[in-house]
């Protein structure tokens, strides 16, 4: 496992199964910290990573910024709608994706290991 | 589209600038949390604060530091009251998209005043639209 801190409050650790890589997002994705994680996830799309799960079960607070951040990866993974995928969010978390509907761009799975054996649905329509 | 001009007790005049906007939340958020709000109080008020301020500095100072955002608030147990004021000429909350359209959900940006809207009890912007107010009651 790799460990980043794209800034102060927020740090990403990174490990990779097979070519899955789950990229854990733990602490507060505020204001001063978005831009940085939005370079770090958007360079994990770019990479080679045939899937990309995102453990949200770290992440205590996110802003519409934030949020904007892990759109720009997702679109940059399109079209494949299943190549980046949410794991495991805290409540409040889970909340916000209902309350901006976007648990209806995202797949949204209860744990990191069921999005693990999740079947990839191929690309978005 | 206007609010009650009663003043606030507390007000602080900051640059445009993130580090000095975080700063200005964690202290009000200090006091919200000393004031008795629940966890999902203190997350909503928070999420409501930081995307008034961004707003502030982003669009309506347009990332300009020389330019100042003011924050005057009011915390006590049963409500927090929060004003926002940037330099900017302002705008029309209205004329802002639905970020949960179907052919918007994808966009990255643009949840900011839908979020405001969804987390505190009531919002309401100046006429000029330089201006937002936020206010949460306590519900214990």
């Amino acid at each position: 496992m790799s460990a980043s801190t794209p800034h102060e409050g927020i740090r990403i650790d990174l490990s990779r199964h097979g070519t899955t890589a789950v990229a854990r997002i733990c602490g507060s994705a505020d204001m001063t910290a978005t831009e940085a994680m939005k370079e770090h996830l958007l360079s994990l799309a770019d990479g080679p990573s045939e899937r990309i799960i995102l453990d949200l079960s770290g992440l205590e607070f996110i802003s519409s910024e934030g949020l904007g951040a892990i759109i720009a990866a997702h679109m940059r993974c399109r079209p494949h709608k299943e190549r980046l995928v949410l794991a495991a969010p805290r409540e409040p978390i889970r909340h916000l994706l209902a309350v901006t509907r976007l648990d209806r761009l995202f797949s949204i799975y209860e744990s990191v290991d069921q999005a693990m054996r999740s079947e990839p649905r191929g690309p978005a329509a | 589209m206007s609010f009650d001009r009663l003043p606030l007790p507390e007000k602080v005049v900051i640059p445009s600038d993130l580090k000095a906007a975080l700063q200005t939340e964690e202290r009000i958020l200090e006091a919200v949390a000393e004031a008795g709000y629940s966890r999902e109080a203190q997350f909503a008020i928070r999420l409501a604060l930081e995307e008034a301020l961004v707003n502030a500095h982003k669009h309506g100072n347009r990332g300009d530091s020389t330019r100042s955002i003011t924050i005057t608030y009011d915390v006590d147990p049963s409500r927090v009251v929060i004003r926002v004021r940037d330099e900017g000429e302002g705008f029309q909350p209205r004329n802002v998209p639905d970020p949960t359209a179907p052919d918007r959900l994808s966009v990255p940006c643009g949840r900011g005043i839908m979020l405001m809207r969804a987390y505190v009890d009531d919002l309401q912007y100046n006429r000029q639209g330089n201006e937002v107010q936020l206010i949460k009651n306590n519900s214990r």
